[in-house]
């Protein structure tokens, strides 16, 4: 699937300039194959007969044994452009290198000529990449070399042309055009662009300014680097790094009150992450003698005391002021929070509706559900959940939901979605995961679900639904985790939309809907929906940050192109779909992708939930498995640096030593 | 037995003398690398304790690597650009004796990457250039293989470091994170050490072509978080 990037991309006027002889002429749109003109005239432009029956001439011109394409304008133009189509399938991100002799005899220094890529899709063109601004005017040939980098590759249902921008009336003339995309290779003059510099990651501006500053600033004092470099690590979840930046941190500013006020609770997210508790419970200590106070490190405080025992009214109050929802949440789960300490704080009405529903739980279900619900009203669901009265271990399996307001969206008449679902011991969950996507309203679905080599019994509860036209139904020998089934499953479905759902999870019935309609309405590429984690018994759970509701990975939404374009995710069994994800958020402009901030899913948040699974597990409060970190360590670093930097051998060793890789294998139809 | 190795080549035949003698007389023993020489030069005869060695191919700087050292002999890693002072060595093993460190690597070039080290040689780098002032001693993620004081059980094989030539400080870098040695940049004035200048140097042609090899190297040792060990 990935995309041959020793094929050079070389573009030449040759076929322009074979067409065209001694003679000017005049054309409108198409001049030869693939070379076309695009013009606004400028409104301030004249209108006499001249203008309109010669408002630019085009021709052969030479410049001794060079040959070039000539124009000239007439008149005034908003834009006049002479465009040559490129094919999308050659155009992908990275280094290219523009050539072009010219002549110019532009005289507005403001309205020079300058070369871009455009892309067009149906609603219009927009600037791809900036190659080359205001070319000088110049009476004998000049000759421009230029390198540029394209940030993000061309999507196959886009057109991009190259495009020679001129204005101002006068005469342009050039030759000698190619566009080569550099080779893989490392010139430090420049020519290797790693992606964090040629992406807009969420890192990017941060890493280019504290390594562009890195000798400078180490030597007037590198504490701020350090925190700055710090944080970096975090956000790409790379624990290796930040556990040695920690370290250095302690080592030389340990006992400075003021170095740690600023990187303390990034030290201490670090040891949370790694679970060195003893670690984060003495780093608490001697924030504590340095007099450091800091939300995030109150707030862990109370995570790793233990169980408060006796006492007077507990106030959930951070250092700052603000409510600790996390530690008091944690506190209602297991029912160690008074009815008139629920009374005092300073809930959101927002937060506080779950809260009081994770608080009531204990006392009556009808409150429970009254709460969660006014949660979900409060957040534009036109549906309310009910549970019925059969006992489970799993209040998931007991949930249905009930329609209170009308409908708005789109339910039909869309694009078909595929909904692709693999499932892997899920014989106590399949059920209502199935049912959840069957009963969406929007109906243009159809569901690829297959059973990953299960051993209970998942694949006799997924015939049951054989019988449904939309379902089709396969099952695998070997256990090869979601992503490869993804990765298979995409290749069989028929949806211009693609998307997932897992098969522990609840979506709401108005999901799809939701998540179509923002991709419709804003023109999106990709959009993803929120859920909210939910434990077998109901406890609905918020994290470090004091959230409960997250945006939900699993439900990620894509045309074709999209995953033609970044895809396969990477065969293994955790960390693939956010390595996708962070891949398309700092590739894909961000109009691309849309964010539906309400609770669509509903997700498991049990032992056998796989973001639970020993080995392989995270948990609310920041601990990632030593498997998972190591993989998502090292994806973070290629993301940003590239393959040739970061290979992708020593990501498949990490995932082999670490064993989360898994190996694809064959999935075959149970539809029969 | 104070051993001194460096590598050179015949477009330095003139410049590098100067360099070769300031270090020759201060060791028991200078080991001189002679890539692509058929025979030794008339002019490096003068160098009494000089033993030469021909190359079956040019080993460019990794020739200062292929010779043997015993484990306790103290080994200096030199350039032949370099003019050293004529306190260099005894100072040098001065510091190293002195250090409360376990097998510290001294040098007087050091670099430090950053976390994330692009490739780029303006940028992503802290350098503490030989020839210029340092306050105090700093642990850094390279020294230049010029400018380095070890003993000799600390130095790589010569099939470790086969394969990176024009990167050799990189790789013993990662040869001494990997035997959990650290490496120091020594306190020193300014022009304590001093460059012969020449029209090409192997600096030039080397940070101006680091193969990907190399920049993968760097990801094993380089960052702030690799200076302080769990």
């Amino acid at each position: 699937m990935q995309r041959d990037k020793s094929l050079p991309l070389e573009l030449a006027n040759q076929d322009l300039l074979s067409c065209l002889d001694d003679h000017p002429r005049y054309w409108k749109g198409t001049i030869c194959a693939g070379w076309s003109i695009a013009a606004r005239p400028s409104q301030s432009a004249g209108t006499g007969p001249a203008d309109d029956d010669m408002p630019h001439a085009l021709g052969l011109v030479r410049q001794g044994d060079l040959p070039m394409v000539g124009i000239d304008l007439h008149r005034d133009y908003s834009w006049f452009r002479l465009e040559q189509v490129l094919p999308a399938e050659s155009l992908v991100a990275g280094p290219y290198r523009l050539r072009l002799s010219y002549l110019s005899d532009g005289a507005d220094k403001d309205r020079l000529p300058q070369v871009k890529i455009i892309e067009y899709n149906q609603a219009g063109g927009h600037t791809f990449a900036r190659i080359a601004r205001n070319l000088p005017a110049s009476g004998t040939p000049r000759h421009l070399d230029v390198e540029f980098d394209i940030a993000a590759n061309a999507l196959a249902d886009r057109q991009y042309r190259l495009c020679i921008e001129l204005g101002q009336p006068g005469r342009f003339c050039f030759g000698g055009l190619s566009l080569i995309r550099d080779q893989d290779g490392l010139d430090l003059n420049g020519q290797h662009v790693p992606p964090y510099r040629a992406y807009h990651f969420p890192v990017s501006k941060d890493l280019k300014d504290l390594n562009d500053g890195m000798d400078s600033d180490l030597r007037h004092g590198p504490l701020d680097w350090v925190v700055r470099m710090l944080g970096v690590a975090l956000r790409l979840e790379d624990y290796e790094t930040a556990g040695g930046l920690a370290r250095y941190l302690v080592a030389h500013h340990g006992a400075d009150a003021e170095a740690m006020g600023k990187a303390g609770p990034r030290i201490l997210d670090t040891l949370l992450a790694t679970g060195d508790l003893d670690g984060a419970r003495g780093f608490l200590i001697d924030m504590a003698a340095l007099g450091v106070r800091h939300d995030r490190l109150a707030q862990a405080g109370r995570i790793l005391g233990g169980t408060r025992t006796g006492g007077g009214p507990v106030s959930y109050a951070l250092p700052s002021g603000k409510l600790d929802v996390f530690g008091l949440n944690r506190d209602t789960e297991y029912n160690r929070v008074a009815f008139d300490d629920m009374l005092s704080q300073p809930f959101s009405s927002d937060t506080g509706q779950i809260l009081w529903a994770n608080y009531l739980r204990h006392a009556s279900e009808a409150d429970y559900l009254a709460r969660l619900n006014g949660y979900l009203a409060a957040h534009g669901s036109p549906f309310s959940m009910r549970l019925d009265d059969a006992p489970s271990d799993n209040i998931l399996n007991r949930a249905s939901f009930r329609q209170d307001r009308p409908l708005s969206g789109l339910l039909s008449g869309g694009p078909l979605v595929s909904v692709i679902v693999a499932a892997w011991n899920a014989e106590s969950t399949v059920d209502y995961a199935m049912r959840s996507i069957l009963g969406q309203t929007y109906r243009n679905v159809e569901i690829l679900v297959a059973d990953d080599a299960s051993t209970d019994g998942t694949r006799d509860r997924l015939r049951a639904f054989a019988g449904d036209p939309r379902v089709r139904l396969f099952g695998g020998e070997r256990n090869q985790g979601a992503y490869n089934i993804r990765n298979r499953l995409i290749g069989q479905a028929r949806g211009e939309l693609i998307t997932f759902h897992d098969a522990d999870d609840v979506a709401l019935p108005h999901r799809i809907a939701a998540q179509v309609t923002a991709m419709t309405e804003k023109g999106a590429r990709v959009s993803l929906a929120s859920w909210l984690r939910i434990k077998p018994q109901g406890h609905l759970v918020a994290f470090r940050d004091n959230q409960f509701l997250r945006m939900c990975l699993n439900s990620i939404m894509f045309t074709r192109p999209v995953f033609d374009g970044f895809g396969p995710y990477r065969p293994v069994l955790c960390g693939a779909d956010s390595e996708f994800y962070e891949l398309l958020r700092g590739r894909l402009p961000a109009r691309d992708i849309v964010s539906v901030a309400q609770p669509l899913v509903l997700g498991l948040w049990g032992d056998g939930s796989l973001t639970r699974t020993a080995g392989i597990e995270a948990d609310e409060i920041g601990y990632r498995a030593p498997a998972r970190r190591a993989y998502a360590g090292l994806a973070g670093r290629q993301r940003i640096l590239g393959r040739l930097i970061v290979p992708d051998a020593l990501l498949d060793r990490t995932a082999r030593e670490g064993a989360i890789a898994r190996t694809p294998s064959d999935l075959v139809s149970l539809n029969g | 037995m104070r051993i001194a190795n460096v590598a050179t080549y015949p477009a330095r035949q003139h410049t590098c003398l100067q360099a070769l003698r300031s270090i020759a007389a201060q060791v028991d023993v200078l080991n001189v690398a002679l890539n692509e020489y058929t025979d030794v030069p008339e002019a490096f005869r003068e160098l009494d304790n000089a033993t030469f060695h021909i190359p079956d191919r040019n080993l460019r700087d990794l020739g200062k690597f292929c010779f043997a050292a015993g484990d306790d002999d103290d080994v200096f890693l030199c350039d032949d650009d370099i003019l050293y002072p004529a306190d260099y060595v005894a100072w040098m093993m001065r510091l190293r004796a002195e250090s409360p460190l376990t097998d510290p690597v001294l040098g007087v070039h050091g670099v430090t990457y950053s976390d994330y080290y692009d490739g780029r040689s303006r940028s992503g780098r802290l350098v503490h250039t030989f020839y210029l002032p340092l306050g105090a001693p700093v642990q850094m993620n390279q020294l230049g293989t010029g400018t380095i004081h070890v003993k000799g059980r600390q130095m790589p094989t010569f099939d470790y470091m086969d394969g990176s030539s024009g990167f050799v400080d990189i790789r013993f870098a990662r040869h001494a994170h990997e035997r959990g040695y650290p490496m120091i940049c020594v306190a020193r004035g300014r022009d304590w050490l001093t460059e012969v200048k020449n029209e090409e140097t192997l600096y030039l042609s080397v940070t101006r072509n680091l193969p990907s090899q190399a920049l993968q190297d760097v990801q094993h040792f380089g960052g702030l978080a690799r200076l302080v060990r769990p």
